[in-house]
C-alpha cells in the first residue's frame, strides 16, 4: 500500500500557519492612524512575503490568505465576516503568482515591491466587489477608486519591499537556503 | 524572459491598473462633481435597518456647542438617542429665484417596526465650501419632524458609540455605506465646520407642506408618510443630510426606508 506524500512538510503547515495568525494579529494589535485605504497593507504583506519566501511552494501565500482569513471571519474582525476569506485568499493567490512569475525571488526587493503592491490591489478589488455585492452604491466606490488604488499599491509595496529585506536577512544568515536563479 | 525584463513588465501592469483607476476616478468627477453642479447619484432609494445607527445614546446632536435632542418631544428630559446621518441625492434650494431654480426635496418615508419616538434633524453643507447648516429646533423658526411606533423594543444597540463633541469642526460617518469607514470606503465620511459665531441655523427647514417654507414642528407623525425639505438662505446649497434619531435600541426587524425626490416651488 502506498501512501501519498504531503504536499506541504508539518514544518512548512507550522511556518505557513504562523503567518497568517500573525497577521490576524498584527490586525487586532497595530492601529496605525492613517486613515487612507489600504494601509494596512504595510505590516499584512509581510507575513505573506516571509511565508511564501521561506516555503517556496506554489499555494505557500493561498494558505497563509486562508488561515488569516478564517481567522478573520470566525473572530469578526472586519464588517464583512465570512466575506473577509475571500479577500485574503485573493491576496495570497496573487502573491502566490508573483512568486511563481519571479521564481520566488522574493529576497529581491523588486520583487517584494510587486508582490505586495499586486496582492494588495487584488485584495482592495475582492472588497469592493463584495461591496458592491452587498449593496453599497457604485458611486462611493468609484469616487475613491483610484485614490484608493494608488495608496493600495504604496502601501503594499512599502510592506512588501520589508518582508523582502527580511527574507535577503534570513538567507545572509543561513537560517533559510538562498532562492534559485531568477533568469 | 530575463528577470529585469519580468521586473519592467510587471511595474508597468501594476501602474497601469492604479493609472486605469485613476482615470475612472477622474472622470466619475468630471460627471458628478463640482464642475457640473450635478450631486453624486447617492440613492433615492434607501433602506436601513438598526445595524445602521452608529451613534449614541447620547443626549445631543451636533453642532457648534450641542443641541439637546430631548427639546422637540419636550416630555422627558433623560432620553437617550440612537442616530445615523444619510446623506441625500437631491438638495433644496431657495434664494433669488433670478440665480437658482428654487425647489424642495420630497421625503418619502416608511418604518417597519419601530419602537419608540423617531425625530429627523436636517444638516446641510454651502456648496464649494465646509460651511454647515442644521434645523433650527428652539423659538422662532424652529422645525422637526417626530414619528411614533409601537413595535417591542430590542435589546441595545451594540453597534452604536457616542459621538465625541469637537465643537466647531464635526467629522461623521454617513449610513449610507452601511457602517464602513474610510479604511474601506473614502467617502464615507463628512467633514462639517460650524462657524464660530453660533450662526447657520435659519436656512434649512423640514415642512408638510411646500408653500409653508420655514417649516414647522410635527410630532406624532405616522410610521409612513412624507415631508419636505426646503431653503430659505441666499447661498447655493452643496449637499443635504438628514439625521435621524431613535429614543430606544429598535427591534431586529426595525427598517427604515427612504426615497427622495425634487419638486419645484
Amino acid at each position: 500500500m502506498t501512501r501519498n506524500e504531503p504536499y506541504f512538510s508539518p514544518y512548512e503547515i507550522a511556518v505557513l500557519s504562523l503567518c497568517g495568525a500573525l497577521i490576524f494579529v498584527s490586525k487586532v494589535l497595530i492601529k496605525v492612524p492613517l486613515h487612507s485605504p489600504g494601509h494596512s497593507s504595510l505590516f499584512v504583506v509581510i507575513p505573506f512575503l516571509v511565508g511564501c519566501g521561506v516555503v517556496r511552494r506554489p499555494g505557500a501565500a493561498t494558505y497563509i490568505g486562508l488561515i488569516c482569513g478564517l481567522l478573520a471571519s470566525f473572530f469578526g474582525l472586519e464588517a464583512f465576516h465570512l466575506f473577509d476569506v475571500f479577500k485574503y485568499l485573493a491576496m495570497g493567490l496573487v502573491i502566490d503568482a508573483t512568486a511563481l512569475v519571479f521564481n520566488f525571488r522574493m529576497d529581491h526587493p523588486a520583487v517584494g515591491l510587486i508582490a505586495g503592491a499586486a496582492g494588495s490591489i487584488a485584495k482592495m478589488a475582492v472588497n469592493y466587489s463584495v461591496h458592491l455585492l452587498l449593496g453599497v452604491p457604485a458611486t462611493f466606490i468609484v469616487l475613491g477608486v483610484g485614490v484608493a488604488s494608488v495608496t493600495h499599491l504604496v502601501f503594499g509595496g512599502i510592506g512588501g519591499v520589508i518582508g523582502a529585506l527580511v527574507i535577503a536577512r534570513l538567507i545572509r544568515a543561513g537560517v533559510i537556503a538562498s532562492a534559485p536563479s531568477s533568469s | 524572459m530575463e528577470f529585469r525584463t519580468r521586473v519592467v513588465a510587471a511595474f508597468a501592469l501594476l501602474i497601469t491598473i492604479a493609472a486605469a483607476a485613476l482615470a475612472v476616478q477622474i472622470s466619475a468627477e468630471g460627471l458628478y462633481g463640482p464642475e457640473t453642479g450635478l450631486e453624486p447619484p447617492v440613492s433615492s432609494d434607501m433602506t436601513f435597518s438598526r445595524a445602521d445607527f452608529l451613534y449614541g445614546p447620547q443626549d445631543w446632536r451636533p453642532y457648534l456647542t450641542p443641541l439637546s435632542l430631548n427639546t422637540l418631544p419636550a416630555a422627558d428630559e433623560t432620553r437617550e438617542w440612537y442616530f445615523m446621518f444619510v446623506r441625500l441625492n437631491e438638495t433644496p434650494q431657495g434664494g433669488n429665484p433670478a440665480l437658482y431654480t428654487p425647489r424642495s426635496v420630497a421625503v418619502d418615508y416608511a418604518f417597519t417596526d419601530l419602537s419608540g419616538t423617531s425625530a429627523f434633524y436636517l444638516y446641510g453643507k454651502k456648496f464649494g465650501s465646509g460651511r454647515a447648516w442644521t434645523s433650527r429646533q428652539e423659538g422662532y423658526g424652529s422645525s422637526g419632524f417626530l414619528v411614533t411606533g409601537t413595535a417591542v423594543p430590542g435589546r441595545g444597540m451594540p453597534q452604536a458609540s457616542p459621538l465625541m463633541h469637537t465643537g466647531e469642526w464635526v467629522e461623521m460617518r454617513l449610513a449610507n455605506v452601511h457602517g464602513l469607514g474610510p479604511d474601506e470606503i473614502p467617502t464615507s465620511t463628512v467633514s462639517l465646520w460650524f462657524p464660530p459665531n453660533k450662526v447657520g441655523q435659519d436656512s434649512l427647514h423640514i415642512t408638510t407642506d411646500p408653500a409653508e417654507r420655514k417649516g414647522q414642528v410635527t410630532i406624532d407623525a405616522p410610521t409612513t408618510g412624507r415631508f419636505y425639505i426646503t431653503h430659505t438662505g441666499g447661498s447655493r446649497v452643496g449637499a443635504v443630510y438628514l439625521l435621524i434619531a431613535v429614543d430606544r435600541p429598535q427591534p431586529d426587524s426595525f427598517s427604515l426606508r427612504l426615497q427622495t425626490s425634487t419638486e419645484a416651488v
